[in-house]
């Protein structure tokens, strides 16, 4: 599993939420989360699910406020979860 | 496959999924268990009525839409009036976290009796994904023709779990076996 660097912006519409900023292929992208899913500035995100040259195409747990599910984002922009449990 | 109550309470005892703060027995019925409503919810203000939304605009952030749409309400023990013909946004109290291991998705549904007074609790928007970590955000509806009471703690939803087929790609290391990100 790996985990994706994010900056918080602040607050979600609601307490439980963080509102957090993503660096994209396409640029910053913003999306609210659950708060108590960070760690350390991360976000988890499971596995990549497609790559292409530098940039990996992960899945965010909920949309962002453009509607992307799916983002491509640099490599350099995961770094490994040693804490996920082993999945398939 | 949807899961019994049965079958819902071995995956909390086993940690493959959680619900917390965690249901009573009572909050169960036999395929479904009951979310409660948080008390703070999110009310469109009276001036944005008539005001037109473009989704497909360049540019478009819902979620700041929303928060300059709309101021937060906490919603007091004595209750809170849900006008008829009124969206409001509210949350579950419960936080519910799908993890992959589980192998489960799931649905938010509405209860019958708040249905059969007008209150719907989403807007075509019922699924949780696998792996879904967080509480719920509802769309409160009234769609009768009283006005509807809402309190903090009241049972405002069902949840319905069902099983997957197969590991979704995000929850799958194979095809990224050896990667190593820097």
């Amino acid at each position: 599993m790996m985990l994706l660097k994010i900056k918080i912006l602040g607050e979600g519409l609601h307490p439980s939420e963080a509102f957090i900023s993503i660096e994209t292929k396409n640029g910053p992208e913003q999306v609210a989360v659950d708060a108590k899913s960070l760690r350390n500035g991360t976000l988890p995100i499971g596995w990549p699910v497609g790559k292409t040259a530098g940039f990996l195409l992960v899945e965010l747990p909920r949309p962002t406020v453009s509607g992307a599910r799916r983002v491509w984002v640099r490599k350099e922009e995961l770094v490994p979860d040693k804490t996920a449990r082993k999945t398939a | 496959m949807i899961l019994t109550d049965r079958e819902i309470q071995k995956l909390l005892k086993e940690g493959l999924i959680s619900i917390e703060p965690k249901p009573p027995l009572e909050a169960y019925d036999s395929t479904a268990v009951d979310l409660t409503l948080d008390p703070l919810i999110r009310v469109f203000r009276p001036g944005t009525a008539g005001l037109i939304i473009d989704p497909s605009a360049p540019g478009y952030k819902v979620t700041e839409l929303i928060r300059g749409a709309t101021d937060p309400q906490t919603i007091t023990e004595q209750g809170w009036d849900l006008p008829r013909g009124t969206l409001v946004l509210a949350w579950t109290h419960e936080r519910v976290d799908l993890n992959f291991e589980g192998k489960v998705a799931a649905r938010v549904e509405g209860k019958s009796g708040l249905a059969r007074i007008g209150l719907g609790v989403h807007v075509t928007a019922p699924t949780i994904h696998a792996g879904f970590p967080g509480t719920i955000q509802l769309e409160l509806v009234n769609h009768g023709p009283m006005s509807i009471k809402l309190r903090p703690g009241m049972a405002i939803c069902q949840l319905i779990i069902e099983t997957i087929k197969g590991t979704p790609s995000k929850a799958h290391k194979s095809q990224f076996a050896g990667q190593r990100a820097r």
